[in-house]
């Protein structure tokens, strides 16, 4: 008892000084490792090599960025927030712990167990290998984000449901933009019936078309925000497939359509395609965190591809928070490694009017878009854009 | 005559109420096509800033009106008023909890969802298992109108279909997204200078 004052005020002291330590290291690098997935039977880190993530990670650390805070909106079915790859409140913000196999609204609507819990993993799960040691056969992974920085935020919103009407939808993505996010990830979509196809809820033209302008509105109303949407699975011309489908006015170039790749960089049989796709992602066989506490290592669908790219665009972002979406769109179409695919699968990597190789898609490349705006700038296949003040 | 005065008063404010809102309600039909809900105004929507309470007002209304049609029996009455208060009481509570510490719409949004068809449900329960256990032989100051085993029943069924017709009656309007908490706050989006509505559109599919 003599001594407890002492003994507290020491307390205090070790807290301070453990507190500054955490104050003054958390812009700091970050280390990461996911030699626990390598170690596994089957390659479940495909999709991190083949955007090269690792190699954009190293990168930023051999740079010392400093990064800015970043929001990233994820509008999708909820998160299993128990999951131990999201801390509530520090890496994750949602509205409702919907994405549950638990969840009495899942057992009443029938609502798709555990898709954003995947969506909002793969682009930023926690970094635990940043503080502590993973057993070598542990399942935890990296979010693309996580491996670069701890400064962001996922802003999860629960989007509407074959039930609801369009509209919830929308006001999700208002509500995900009104908390703060700025590179929204939109995994969902509608189709317009296409004759000879038997698409499950597809839109009549007059549906689709009224929906079209709804969110053409709905984007200039956002023009702030970069959209990251999924090119849809139905294997058809994305112009019968929005959002991701949207046409692209001059003035407002903040939506990316990502289609999906397999592993050796060919279309995804069920990837919608065509001229208005921008960049191609891996989308089959990706590795998730899913609901339950547990992992999937086969989730496929462009709904895989779109956070791999929405998790560049944040790092892009959190890098240098001026880029407008255009801008951020410019550095990671052109960054993309050019592909041949049997359908279009985005031109922005290379010239459609000096093409002898017949390239016809962009797969993403996390290292060349994050060393894009940083000199020395490389010069790939297109004239850089200019490079904006850290 | 006091009882009788709080009974008459009771049943013109109920009544106005049931006015009140079929009268919003055929106004806002006629003025828009139900299918096309959002290509219109959302006039209606615009009355109804905490619709789902004016949705359990209603079916309070509704049931009050028809069980004084059928009983005198005021111990019956005065169990379904004490029971409906509770239900508003906490209901109130609850949703002010949520707006206070929580101040998520979301989640708000999803427990009013499930809280909607809650209500007659809960009323019924509640009604029914006070209803069982009193002697109801012995009414206050007059004569039943049936006997206790088809007074019992009257109020059963008499609830339960209520509580039916709330909840199809909401869930046809959830669909739609009116109505519900998720319409209101839609409709103060769509409401506004926004030029297009995305209607009647269902809802994406994840992909």
């Amino acid at each position: 008892m003599k001594y407890s004052g002492l003994k507290f005020i020491l307390f205090l002291f070790i807290l301070s000084v453990f507190a500054f330590f955490q104050a003054s290291t958390s812009n700091a690098q970050i280390l990461y490792d996911i030699s626990n997935l390598r170690n596994q039977k089957v390659d479940l880190v495909w999709s991190y090599d083949k955007v090269k993530i690792e190699e954009a990670w190293d990168f930023l650390k051999s740079k010392f960025i400093n990064f800015n805070f970043v929001s990233i909106g994820v509008v999708d079915t909820g998160v299993e927030t128990s999951h131990q790859e999201f801390t509530p409140n520090v890496n994750i913000d949602f509205d409702i712990s919907i994405d549950s196999s638990f969840s009495l609204l899942n057992f009443l609507f029938n609502l798709p167990n555990g898709h954003g819990t995947q969506v909002a993993g793969i682009m930023g799960a926690d970094n635990k290998s940043a503080t502590t040691v993973l057993a070598s056969n542990s399942p935890e992974m990296n979010g693309i984000i996580s491996g670069a920085t701890t400064n962001y935020k996922i802003i999860a919103r629960f989007k509407g449901t074959k039930i609801t009407t369009a509209a919830i939808d929308i006001f999700a993505v208002q509500e995900a933009f009104n908390n703060g996010a700025r590179i929204i990830n939109t995994s969902f979509g509608w189709t317009k019936c296409v004759p000879l196809k038997n698409i499950k809820g597809c839109l009549t033209n007059g549906e689709f078309n009224r929906l079209s302008d709804s969110l053409q509105d709905l984007r200039t109303v956002f023009s702030d925000a970069l959209f990251i949407a999924g090119a849809g699975n139905d294997s058809v011309d994305i112009i019968n497939f929005i959002p991701a489908g949207l046409p692209d006015p001059d003035a407002l170039n903040n939506i990316i359509s990502v289609s999906a790749t397999n592993r050796i960089d060919e279309r995804a049989v069920f990837s919608n395609f065509g001229s208005r796709t921008d960049i191609a992602a891996p989308g089959v066989d990706v590795y998730a965190p899913a609901i339950n506490n547990q992992y999937d290592t086969n989730f496929s669908g462009t709904s895989a591809s779109a956070p791999l790219v929405t998790g560049v665009a944040a790092i892009l972002k959190s890098m240098f928070p001026n880029l407008t979406p255009a801008e951020i769109k410019d550095v990671l179409t052109k960054s993309a490694d050019p592909i041949k695919t049997d359908k279009p699968l985005g031109s922005g990597c290379f010239d459609p009017n000096n093409n002898p190789q017949g390239y016809n898609g962009c797969r993403l490349n996390a290292h060349r878009a994050v060393a894009w705006l940083l000199p020395p700038t490389p010069v790939i296949l297109n004239t850089p854009i200019a490079v904006p003040a850290p | 005559m006091k009882k009788q005065k709080l009974l008459l008063i009771l049943k013109i404010i109920t009544t106005g109420y049931i006015v009140w809102f079929l009268w919003h309600y055929i106004k806002f039909i006629q003025n828009s096509s139900f299918m096309t809900l959002y290509n219109n105004e959302c006039t209606f929507l615009d009355f109804l800033p905490l619709s789902y309470l004016f949705l359990a007002l209603l079916a309070f209304c509704l049931t009050f009106q028809i069980l004084t049609f059928f009983t005198k029996n005021r111990r019956i009455l005065r169990n379904y008023l004490m029971v409906s208060l509770n239900v508003f009481i906490l209901l109130s509570v609850h949703n002010l909890l949520q707006i206070i510490f929580n101040n998520k719409s979301g989640l708000l949004l999803e427990r009013s969802l499930l809280l909607n068809p809650i209500i007659p449900l809960v009323s019924l329960v509640l009604i029914y298992w006070f209803t069982k256990g009193q002697n109801v032989d012995q009414p206050v100051d007059s004569k039943p109108m049936a006997t206790p085993t088809t007074t019992a029943r009257i109020i059963f069924f008499v609830v339960f279909f209520i509580s039916i017709l709330a909840v199809l009656f909401y869930h046809s309007f959830l669909i739609y997204g009116v109505f519900s908490e998720h319409g209101r706050l839609i409709s103060e989006y769509n409401c506004g200078d926004y030029p297009a509505r995305p209607g009647t559109i269902p809802g994406s599919q994840s992909i």
